[in-house]
């Protein structure tokens, strides 16, 4: 199991939070998670992730920030999700 | 917004916006040196040749360059509308903009038929390929607040245009007859409340909380307002040429609309949670204060003696153009070029598998820098107030003007340069 990295970036302005967070993800270690709390949704952030071949999971709150969890993607397990 | 289909390599390069940011102050130079060397009528008389070409090297040279600049950007970024050819498409429009622009003014100065008919055969030409380009990908824009507010705003644009060149052809060809009565106040509000502010109002409902750490608008604000103003527009333009009494609630309910959003956009402000030193911020309350102004200042024009019109139709069209629009847009550039450039060199970074060279956005335009324009600018609007009362000393509101259209141009250009060499060192390295 690896570690939670907690970042909170809700009370920045842009670009800061995408700055923060992509910092942070230049020094998460394969198996740990980095957990962004954001104001709004970061919709900017994706296409990044994507690019840097990142997983990611958006958590909604209805009384506060919203919670995005990232990890590296796992190529092996996507492979055969994909070919499954 | 939907940026789930969005990629890296459908992100317009800088240059696509930038080219409009670049123009735009040129413009302003050329509006103010029109006032600087035009007699004392400019100021006085809204039909004069010197008051039309300088209205139009604002309003299309200044204004719409840089919103159609902006709009390349925020199209793709913002509503997920990735334009057809979107490369080739900004260098056809900023060029026919260009060209269109300045024939139109140089026509307008010495009323010439000819650079007239050819000034609006250039614009007709790019703002049809630029709104038919938009219109034609309306269907992949996402159904938020803001998408819809653009749609609109372009549809005003649409409608500005076409009074426009109404317009413009009728004095150019004056024995094909006058415009009916009223419809330059009717192309006015369109191009001002329409158009402008409608824009205005759909970027700011995305980057006043982003930018400025304020709560989200709330759900009336930018559900309701917008589609509020587009249809008080239309339906008083409707009754202002069928001559209809209801004329004045329509209007009445464009003003309520535009004070409803002026004053919640002021109130967000308040609630920021930095409060840190910020200059675009500084612009949105100087421009939203005059817009109240300038509201305040249409209620006085229906009830006063026909003696105070034209003085009063002057106050309103300066204040709208250089007190409220003028102000929230180089405002926003403040914060709009800076953000383009680290957006860029982010992408080129990740491209190159190098570090992000640029630490703060503040290092493409000092905070410092910012302010003093501010200052510049709310010492021009101030000589604006006074020009409306003293018309004689209208040639110090140009001086102002000028002085602040070409601090402008530098500190565009300081911060390109920095992005150019920041840009370098990613590609060398």
């Amino acid at each position: 199991m690896g570690r939670i990295v907690t970042l909170d970036v809700s009370d920045l302005p842009a670009p800061e939070p995408l700055q923060r967070v992509l910092d942070a993800l230049a020094e998460l270690q394969r198996g740990d998670q980095l957990c962004m709390l954001h104001r709004h949704e970061p919709l900017l952030l994706y296409q990044y992730l994507d690019e840097l071949d990142f997983s990611y999971r958006v958590e909604p709150k209805d009384d506060g920030p919203f919670e995005i969890w990232i990890w590296h993607t796992d190529r092996a397990a996507h492979n055969q999700t994909r070919a499954q | 917004m939907n940026l789930r289909g969005l990629h890296l390599e459908n992100m317009p390069t800088l240059w696509a916006p930038m080219r409009f940011f670049f123009t735009a102050p040129l413009f302003g130079v050329l509006g103010a040196l029109i006032l600087l060397f035009a007699d004392v009528e400019v100021w006085q008389n809204r039909w004069s040749p010197a008051a039309l070409g300088a209205t139009h090297a604002f309003t299309l040279g200044f204004l719409t360059m840089i919103m159609t600049g902006a709009l390349f950007q925020v199209l793709p970024v913002i509503i997920g509308i990735v334009l057809p050819m979107q490369r080739g498409l900004a260098i056809l429009v900023h060029v026919l903009l260009t060209g269109g622009t300045l024939l139109l003014v140089v026509g307008l100065l010495k009323t010439n038929p000819a650079l007239i008919g050819i000034g609006l055969l250039l614009l007709s030409a790019a703002f049809v390929s630029f709104l038919g380009s938009y219109f034609s990908c309306l269907s992949s824009s996402t159904g938020t607040a803001t998408g819809s507010t653009i749609a609109l705003a372009a549809t005003s644009l649409a409608i500005t245009v076409l009074l426009g060149l109404g317009l413009a052809a009728l004095r150019a060809w004056p024995q094909y007859g006058a415009p009916f009565a009223g419809t330059t106040d009717i192309h006015l509000s369109w191009g001002f409340g329409g158009w402008l502010m409608l824009l205005i109002m759909g970027v700011s409902f995305q980057v006043i909380p982003m930018f400025h750490v304020t709560p989200k608008y709330p759900r009336w604000i930018t559900h309701w307002i917008p589609a509020t103003l587009f249809f008080a527009l239309l339906c008083g333009a409707g009754a202002a040429l069928a001559g209809h009494w209801s004329a004045a609630i329509s209007h009445a309910i464009a003003l309520l609309a535009l004070a409803a959003y002026a004053v919640t956009t002021l109130w967000l402000l308040r609630q920021r949670k930095r409060k840190s030193r910020d200059a675009t911020m500084r612009f949105w309350q100087l421009g939203l204060s005059t817009l109240l102004i300038v509201l305040l200042l249409f209620v006085v024009r229906h009830m006063a003696p026909t003696t105070w019109l034209g003085s009063l139709n002057m106050a309103i069209g300066v204040l709208a153009i250089g007190g409220v629009a003028m102000t929230i847009v180089i405002g926003m550039l403040q914060r709009i070029v800076p953000f383009l450039i680290w957006l860029n060199l982010l992408n080129a970074s990740m491209r190159s598998g190098e570090r992000m060279p640029l630490s703060n956005m503040h290092q493409l335009i000092p905070v410092k820098r910012a302010m003093m324009l501010f200052y510049l600018h709310a010492l021009f609007l101030f000589s604006l107030l006074l020009t409306l009362l003293i018309p004689s000393t209208g040639r110090l509101a140009a001086l102002l003007l000028l002085a602040e259209m070409i601090f402008l141009s530098t500190i565009i250009g300081r911060a390109v340069g920095q992005y150019a060499k920041f840009n370098r060192q990613l590609t060398a390295e």
